[in-house]
């Protein structure tokens, strides 16, 4: 069964990066580039 | 030779000190809230391999692949396998033969410990990459290749369960 994803009226907490020790909010490049990352990741089956 | 021990103030022996095959080449602690952290610096021609451990990790939820993406290639040009081992129950894999980036490990809210090898990064050479990990349902192992013969410095580690803590640690070993 899919899952629903969260609508956009949901409020959204920032995307963050860290670059060596500097943690701020991702750009919007920065963004695009991690949600293409992620994209294919795979999730793990719920252990037994 | 047997581990040498040292006093303080004591005269250091070049053979002692080159005898030594593992130098912290940099320690970084992972932010919270981050969904990617990257490492620069971490590669140079005055190693060829490397040991990553990233201590104490912490995301927020389990079981969830990391990706690693090493700086300035970008391409399909990852290929990686992963094996999957629930304790007491099934095991698993996953792979990919020209992705963007590898799955090098799996995250953890419970606080998890994650070794890596990587050989190569900083030559105009393949890089290769082992590792394992554990979670509180599995351990995992994984392993593969980057095909660009491009000489890396860096890395960025990403999860669609962002990190809260821990610490990433590079070593390199002695040439």
């Amino acid at each position: 069964m899919a899952t629903e994803s969260k609508t956009m009226t949901e409020e959204k907490n920032p995307l963050l990066i860290q670059i060596d020790n500097e943690v701020r909010e991702m750009t919007p490049e920065e963004v695009t580039a991690y949600e293409a990352l992620i994209a294919d990741t795979p999730t793990l089956p719920s252990p037994d | 030779m047997t581990y040498p021990t040292f006093t303080t103030g004591q005269v250091l022996p070049a053979s002692d000190l080159n005898a030594i095959g593992l130098w912290l080449v940099k320690s970084q602690t992972i932010g919270n809230g981050v969904g990617s952290f990257t490492v620069t610096g971490a590669f140079s021609s005055d190693y060829d391999a490397y040991r990553i451990v990233m201590s104490g990790y912490l995301n927020t939820a389990s079981d969830i692949g990391m990706t690693m993406q090493l700086t300035g290639a970008g391409g399909s040009t990852y290929g990686y396998w992963t094996n999957y081992y629930q304790y007491g129950a099934a095991a698993g894999q996953a792979s990919a033969a020209a992705n963007t980036s590898w799955i090098m490990g799996w995250s953890n809210a419970a606080g998890g410990n994650l070794v890596m090898d990587m050989v190569n990064p900083n030559n105009a050479l393949y890089t290769n990459f082992t590792s394992m990990n554990s979670t509180p349902s599995y351990y995992m192992n994984q392993g593969g290749v980057e095909k660009s013969n491009t000489q890396f410095t860096g890395f960025t580690i990403s999860c669609s369960a962002p990190f809260t803590g821990g610490t990433i640690r590079i070593y390199g070993y002695r040439k």
